[in-house]
């Protein structure tokens, strides 16, 4: 769960500060990471809440990070 | 979104740990996760170019809860705790899988709080967004050309006496192998799994398919992977099976 939450930081100061490089980077005629881009984006909708689901109601048993 | 019976969204009605009892912690965690709930939405609703920022904000606001329901003394933590790592911009700019975020180490916020709470090592130092990225389990790759390492699936196949793993097969996702050196040169840059060794049968290297893809098999009972078992099967027994 942290690993993802310091990935979605990293991402989030793109968008919000870097936007023309960040589009770029999603741009699928040029980015060759564009579309695992966006796969990750859209998987990240249905991972995320199922491990914040599990450190909010057992934080032990989450596992190690960065 | 719709809430099911095992989620997070379920929990707002009957709230973990001392948010159960103290009545701020519980109406802190309530919102939060309503909030939660709302940018979640939000990230579903828009396109890739602006989803992580409700995206992001929706894990920071359940961090808030999370706080709320474990952090003992200071649960109203505030800031990231997390910041971009400065450079000059034509280091990541065509490139921002290179781009790098750090921890404040000053300042640990809502994400040095959780992290402190659910029991694990913080991030200590920058760190890549390919780095994050290739280090996630059960995502697509950012790349295929080993710029940083993978997580990469370990099933134990047998133990020793002490309950080790001694054995164990570990998915390659998708990296090939030409022989027994290239496997051991990758595992060499796990620390969880260090001095282990690829197996071989007649100097050939041993490779199995799962249902996952290829997988090497490895052999821990070398000397300098006294470690490595323990953090194997601390690993596995915690339903982490990634190196």
């Amino acid at each position: 769960m942290l690993l993802w939450w310091v990935l979605l930081f990293a991402l989030s100061l793109l968008a919000r500060y870097e936007p023309a490089a960040w589009r770029d980077a999603l741009d699928l005629d040029q980015s060759e990471i564009a579309d695992p881009l966006t796969q990750l984006l859209d998987d990240a909708l249905v991972i995320v809440p199922d491990l914040l689901f599990v450190a909010a109601t057992a934080p032990g048993h989450e596992h190690a990070g960065p | 979104m719709q809430p099911d019976g095992d989620s997070l969204w379920a929990t707002r009605a009957s709230p973990p740990g001392l948010a159960s009892s103290e009545p701020e912690r519980r109406a802190t965690y309530a919102a939060a996760l309503q909030q939660f709930d709302d940018l979640m939405d939000a990230a579903a609703a828009v396109g890739p170019v602006s989803r992580p920022l409700p995206l992001y904000y929706a894990v920071h606001q359940a961090g808030k809860a999370i706080a709320a329901a474990w952090v003992k003394d200071d649960w109203r933590v505030r800031g990231h705790g997390l910041t971009e790592h400065k450079r000059d911009r034509t280091e990541w700019e065509t490139n921002v899988l290179r781009y790098r975020v750090r921890p404040q180490k000053d300042q640990p916020g809502v994400f040095g709080a959780v992290a402190s709470t659910v029991g694990v090592t913080r991030l200590t130092s920058s760190v890549e967004v390919g780095a994050l990225w290739s280090a996630l389990p059960g995502v697509i790759q950012p790349t295929s050309d080993r710029s940083w390492p993978l997580a990469l699936p370990i099933y134990p196949i047998s133990y020793d006496d002490a309950g080790h793993p001694s054995w164990v097969c570990v998915g390659l996702r998708g990296q090939l192998l030409e022989n027994a050196d290239e496997g051991n040169d990758l595992l060499a840059i796990y620390p969880d799994v260090v001095g282990a060794r690829t197996t071989t049968y007649q100097g050939k290297l041993q490779v199995m398919s799962t249902p996952w893809g290829s997988a090497s098999l490895c052999d821990c009972q070398t000397p300098k992977s006294k470690s490595g078992p323990r953090n194997l099967l601390l690993a596995f027994r915690s339903g982490r099976t990634f190196v």
